[in-house]
């Protein structure tokens, strides 16, 4: 079993190194680290040239990999191009930023999964479920950003009319933070919107997903003998049923949570919020090829590490593995 | 149909010799475990003659099936040999297996996967024909001749195979085995997926069949009475390897093996006077698993008379001195199943 | 030797009827055609697809005609003006029009490339298995590690001069491991399955058994899949042309609109409105048609035994 994880670690950590490689040269094959640079005519000549100098851009491309790989691991990712400001404080700020983002609105896409795809499960057939069909296709067709500004129209004429400030429509927080409890609401109204507007596929597919689910299982002969012993309804669905139906929902929510993270690139730049989406599309404007080499990092780091967790679960869970 | 690399035909006459055939799965990685290899073929010898049935039974995953898909290529031996009219099937390239399924051919177990949904019965049954060069007239003609030879109309090619009834498609399978006119039939359990008054239609159409074309048929079963009017002599696995080999008649009358011996006792009794008093045999324990087969004589965990060298070491199939069977066991005997017979 | 009769004739000739043989495709295709939903949504996407394709001929005003004089106005009825103007006056549904045949271009134009490239790699791995199967999963895995949008927006980037071929092509080269991975779990179960088996055994080759017997048994997930590939292609396109990394101006696109829109958003609410809902309906009708598809073959399933 050791021998498992200690093998999958291995394999993960060399994939990660071959995910820097990828990513090196991968980048700097199509992008140019002076490109924007050369265009701007406020710069001279010789700063150019010492910028040159100071990142060994005239070195061979494998000198210079060797140069981003100890920054990646010393110098923390070293510092970006136009402003030579170091990449990692703001990178990880930008990284927590996001991880709360996605964790709330993740948290709440099963929260609301859950209700809807149990009782439509359970109450085949009805209204509800008809209902909350139509709002699953829907939510399926729905383009994110669309549906960002919609809720953004929205709040701004609630706010006309009623002259209440409900929801705020960009930021992560109010510019005079306010103290204690009050710094929690604020918060919370700056990123109700976000959270929304970010967990409509999950909700979509998780509540279908768990929906099915339920529908196999409260048709199958464990959870009619539950019945049978005289449990109630309730108790049936929730203790049996669901217990079952849910276990393999992680497996989903797994797969999904790479279309969510590229979800945050959008919603973070319409919401105006400094996460790893915003990061990413202010790098990838400036066209700064050194934060978005970190960027990817980070990120297959994270994909990465993800995969090991659960390749460790699943190799705990499925007796085939243990010899 | 000799080539370049066939030995001369054996001077026994036998169709089909298996030496030593052995087929371990897995014991590669599987994620980064490794699980066990599963050995399901554990050394297995018999020839066959032409003309002639051998049974192939034991219960559920004792390997028959795999033997028989060795032995038509569709796996890969890890050790023995197959040597099919000459010719060594586990070594054959490509070209020269397609000359040897011309003589040799496979009844799958089920009739609900074994034919194509898509696809008429028609083409179904002119695919072989097709692949091996026949021109289109001789196959329509030689597709409607296929399918009287089972039973059926010809003018039914044109449907599909979800419009026949589990017999019916069993025949177009037989059928399509018989395309080509082979000197073997592998029958992988053909009737155990059928209700039973049909599965004797289908093993009379066998029976019918084999006397019409001389065919031999490797017959694999897990049903020792599905097989007992059908089979000129019995091989009886275990595990994954044979126990015993001998004519219907030894097997049935007078077997030696302790499992033999055990599946008798299961079958159901004829005669009705008979019924009641014989003694039922129940094994203990249960099947082990292929993938940690027990050491010395693989069935000595549950059998009733099992001693200390039973656990060391392996028998072999090996002629009693008195009996004209193989078997494999370090303490064979008759056991007669009938404690009395009232005249 | 009895000759046997199947059932279906048996009853046909006791009613005097005449029974024609019916493939599994047929049963399939009757039995999407009762499915109300999938089929009204298919002749909305139709009328959609011709109003696309016909754009020049449909829309009363020029893509680019601007009426300073007609600026700004909300919908109305006189003048045509369906979808109201945009601030240089240009007629707005003209525009959503132009922008949907764009999408649905990119759509198509995705839909094939990745359902071929994905099909083919998906049916070698699912066939060959063992280590060809492994290294071409171990491929598309790596394709799946990094995060799609990114490498997108990055491809167009530092790539693109925003055509729609060039955004089509970029997006096939991700979107082909969705159905890579289920033609080849199709194509695994498959190939273990006795008919492919016999077919082997009575001498096809692996190209013919691929061709003849496993890819018409795949067809029906395919075929789901692809459509809702196109529906997921739809939004990712407009997602990308939204923030400016997708098709760029002066080719007409959905996501571009909502974006010019978006400054004026709060009140002249039609401008994000009509292409967002154009997106939404596209998809819906995809969406729904595909999933009346998987009804039928769900159908067509049980019918084989």
């Amino acid at each position: 079993m050791l021998r498992l994880i200690v093998n999958r670690v291995f394999f993960s950590l060399f994939v990660l190194l071959a995910a820097t490689a990828v990513i090196f040269f991968g980048v700097s094959a199509i992008g140019d680290p002076l490109g924007e640079l050369r265009n701007d005519s406020n710069i001279s000549a010789e700063s150019l040239q010492r910028l040159i100098d100071r990142k060994h851009l005239d070195d061979p491309l494998v000198v210079q990999y060797g140069y981003w790989l100890k920054d990646m691991a010393t110098a923390q990712f070293g510092t970006d191009m136009k402003f030579d400001r170091p990449i990692w404080p703001e990178l990880s700020r930008a990284l927590l930023n996001t991880v709360q983002l996605v964790v709330l609105a993740e948290l709440f896409a099963i929260a609301m999964a859950i209700g809807i795809g149990v009782l439509a499960g359970r109450f085949q057939y009805s209204i509800f479920d008809y209902g909350t069909t139509i709002g699953s296709f829907i939510g399926y067709s729905i383009p994110i950003f669309w549906f960002a500004l919609i809720l953004q129209i929205v709040a701004v004429n609630f706010y006309q009319v009623t002259g209440i400030r409900a929801v705020y429509i960009s930021g992560l927080s109010s510019v005079d933070v306010p103290q204690g409890w009050g710094f929690y609401v604020d918060r919370a109204q700056h990123l109700i919107l976000p959270i929304i507007a970010l967990s409509v596929t999950s909700i979509a597919t998780y509540s279908r997903y768990l929906r099915a689910s339920m529908l196999e299982v409260i048709n199958s002969d464990y959870v009619r003998t539950a019945r049978a012993k005289g449990l109630s309804e309730r108790v049936v669905t929730l203790r049996h049923a669901l217990r079952n139906a849910a276990l393999p929902l992680a497996t989903v929510v797994g797969v999904n949570l790479g279309t969510v993270f590229g979800g945050t690139i959008i919603i973070e730049t319409i919401f105006s919020m400094p996460g790893m989406g915003l990061y990413f599309f202010n790098a990838l404007t400036t066209r700064d090829i050194y934060p978005l080499m970190a960027w990817l990092m980070v990120t297959a780091t994270m994909a990465l590490t993800l995969n090991l967790i659960t390749d460790i679960v699943y190799g705990l869970l499925d007796p085939r593995l243990r010899a | 149909m000799t080539g370049p690399l066939t030995a001369p035909a054996a001077a026994d006459g036998a169709l089909l010799r298996v030496e030593g055939l052995v087929k371990h799965y897995g014991g590669a990685r599987h994620g980064f475990a490794t699980p066990p290899a599963i050995q399901a073929v554990g050394g297995v010898d018999f020839t066959l003659k032409a003309g002639e049935t051998l049974g192939l039974v034991g219960e559920s995953g004792c390997g028959k099936s795999t033997t028989g898909r060795c032995i038509i290529g569709l796996e890969r031996p890890t050790a023995g040999r197959v040597v099919f009219d000459g010719q060594d099937v586990a070594t054959a390239s490509p070209r020269q297996l397609k000359a040897i399924r011309r003589d040799m051919q496979y009844v799958f177990q089920d009739p609900y996967s074994s034919l194509n949904p898509l696809m008429t019965v028609f083409s179904t049954l002119a695919e072989p024909l097709y692949l091996s060069g026949m021109r289109r007239n001789d196959i329509r003609d030689r597709v409607a001749e296929l399918m009287r030879l089972v039973g059926l109309a010809p003018e039914h090619g044109n449907r599909f195979p979800h419009e026949f009834s589990g017999g019916q498609r069993q025949r177009i399978g037989i059928a399509r085995a018989l395309a080509l006119n082979p000197k073997l039939l592998i029958l992988d359990e053909p009737v155990s997926a059928l209700d039973v008054s049909i599965q004797a239609q289908v093993i009379n159409l066998l029976e019918d069949l084999q006397d019409q074309f001389g065919l031999a048929y490797l017959f694999i079963a897990h049903d020792l009475s599905v097989i007992s009017h059908i089979c000129d002599r019995v091989a009886v696995m275990y595990l994954g390897r044979i126990v015993e080999v001998g004519t219907r008649e030894e097997i049935f009358e007078r077997a030696l093996h302790p499992y033999t011996q055990a599946l008798l006792s299961a079958v159901p009794i004829d005669d009705p006077d008979l019924r009641g008093k014989t003694q039922r045999i129940v094994l203990s324990g249960d099947l082990p698993s292929p993938a940690r087969p027990p050491s010395g004589c693989r069935f000595h965990t549950r059998c009733w008379k099992a001693q200390a060298n039973c656990k060391q070491t392996p028998p072999t199939l090996a002629r009693m001195h008195s009996q004209s069977q193989l078997v494999a066991c370090h303490y064979p005997e008759e056991r007669p199943l009938v404690a009395t017979i009232q005249a | 030797m009895t000759i046997e009769p199947t059932a279906a004739t048996l009853i046909a000739e006791r009613e005097g009827l005449n029974v024609k043989p019916r493939s599994q495709w047929q049963l399939f295709i009757k039995r999407f055609l009762r499915h109300r939903v999938a089929m009204v949504s298919l002749v909305i996407l139709i009328a959609i697809v011709l109003a696309a394709l016909n754009a020049e001929r449909l829309t009363p005003y020029p893509f680019d005609g601007m009426n300073l004089k007609d600026s700004n106005l909300a919908p109305t009825v006189e003048g045509g003006h369906f979808f109201g103007t945009d601030k240089l006056g240009r007629d707005y549904f003209t525009r959503v029009v132009y922008g949907t045949r764009t999408t649905i271009f990119v759509a198509i134009v995705v839909a094939l490339i990745s359902t071929l490239f994905g099909t083919l790699v998906g049916a070698v791995a699912g066939y060959a298995g063992g280590w060809i199967d492994n290294a071409l999963m171990r491929f598309t895995d790596l394709v799946i590690i990094l995060p799609g949008l990114a490498l997108l927006m990055i491809m167009i980037a530092f790539l693109g001069e925003g055509s729609p071929l060039q955004v089509a092509l970029i997006l096939s080269s991700l979107l082909w491991t969705l159905i890579a991975r289920i033609v080849r779990a199709q194509f695994l179960s498959l190939r273990r399955r006795e008919f492919v088996e016999a077919a082997i055994l009575a001498g096809a080759s692996p190209w013919r058994v691929i061709w003849r017997h496993m890819l018409p048994n795949a067809l029906g997930p395919i075929i789901v899949n692809a459509t809702l590939t196109i529906s997921t292609a739809i939004l990712i396109e407009s997602a990308l042309s939204f923030i400016g990394f997708g098709v760029k101006p002066p080719t007409p696109a959905l996501g571009q609109l909502i974006s010019a829109g978006r400054g004026s958003m709060s009140t002249q609410w039609w401008l994000v409105t009509f292409p967002g809902l154009m997106i939404i309906t596209i998809c819906l009708t995809i969406n729904f048609i595909g999933d009346g598809l998987r009804d039928a073959l769900d159908a067509r399933q049980a019918q084989r035994s």
